[in-house]
């Protein structure tokens, strides 16, 4: 017998962390420099985003770290 | 340079066409043999490799190969495969498999990044990627897109999870950053994977069984959307000097 909440689904995988689980602010990828985040707010305005929101989410790196706390 | 040797083997014999094309693609111009183009894709894994073709098909313009590795300890082994297509001038990145063992220490990207500046060495264009697991995050931070349709089904599920992060960012920025999401095109997954909002977890729960607080891109890739394909353009500037960074870092190592 399945239901809906034991049923897996393809389209959301249950678990993609990997090596990422022990550690979710572990940085993946190109350090986030100046340059990146410029061409990311630049997709971001082209899209009628919100540049303050743009700070808030994708903040400067050597801005202070959201809290994490859990 | 056709024939089994101790490094290379070839599952089906190649025939006189893909000897031809061999040497007037890749062996006239830049000195490639079979085994030489395994090497090149790989060239940052070093210890013992086996080169093996699948196929070379000198009517079709492509190639299949696997290239298995072993570091210096016992299980200590990585695979990759690649089939290159002349028709869309691209590699496909079929498939990379590196043991627990070694994960971590940067071979995966290190691999891809042989494969980027094999393309550049090569004139190919394009590689096409399936991102699975944590590749659905990491493959887009380092400069991949998802395809028009992987980018619509993935998109269709970043606007259904922002919305159910309301509480987490607040109405406003939650909604605000949904119609953002909806207006975009693919490039819009390079700057999810980038946003760094704390939001819990779905999948992983603490001690006291409460949801790690984890960063919104990653939730959004990782827990909400699926597997997707997609591609890395070696003509787009900002792509190309996305992945550079990784690459510069790596060295770095």
């Amino acid at each position: 017998m399945t239901d809906s909440a034991t049923k897996p689904n393809a389209t959301h995988p249950t678990h993609s962390w990997g090596l990422l689980a022990k550690d979710p602010w572990m940085e993946i990828g190109p350090p986030m420099d100046e340059e990146t985040r410029q061409v990311l707010r630049r997709y971001w305005l082209r899209n009628g985003g919100d540049e303050a929101l743009f700070e808030r989410l994708v903040p400067p790196a050597d801005a202070p770290k959201p809290k994490r706390g859990g | 340079m056709f024939q089994n040797a101790n490094r290379i083997k070839f599952n089906r014999p190649v025939d006189e066409a893909g000897r031809a094309w061999w040497i007037e693609r890749f062996y006239g111009p830049f000195g490639l043999t079979p085994e030489g183009m395994g090497d090149l894709i790989t060239k940052s894994a070093v210890g013992d490799k086996l080169i093996i073709y699948d196929f070379i098909d000198g009517m079709g313009h492509a190639f299949r190969l696997r290239v298995e590795g072993s570091l210096s300890g016992p299980g200590e082994v990585w695979f990759v495969e690649r089939t290159f297509e002349l028709s869309g001038n691209l590699f496909n990145a079929d498939e990379m498999f590196v043991a627990d063992k070694i994960r971590g220490a940067g071979l995966g990207r290190r691999l891809m990044g042989d494969l980027i500046e094999a393309c550049e060495t090569l004139q190919v264009d394009r590689i096409k990627i399936q991102a699975r697991n944590i590749g659905r995050y990491a493959w887009l931070r380092m400069g991949f897109r998802p395809d028009m349709g992987s980018w619509i089904e993935m998109r269709k599920n970043l606007i259904d999870a922002l919305l159910r992060f309301e509480e987490a960012l607040g109405r406003d920025a939650a909604w605000r950053t949904a119609e953002m999401v909806a207006k975009g095109g693919p490039e819009t997954a390079n700057v999810v994977a980038s946003l760094e909002e704390p939001v819990p977890s779905r999948q992983l729960l603490d001690s006291f069984m409460r949801p790690v607080q984890v960063p919104l891109g990653k939730a959004l890739l990782l827990e909400w959307t699926g597997d997707w394909s997609g591609e890395f353009m070696l003509a787009d500037p900002e792509m190309t000097r996305i992945a550079a960074k990784y690459l510069q870092e790596d060295a770095c190592d």
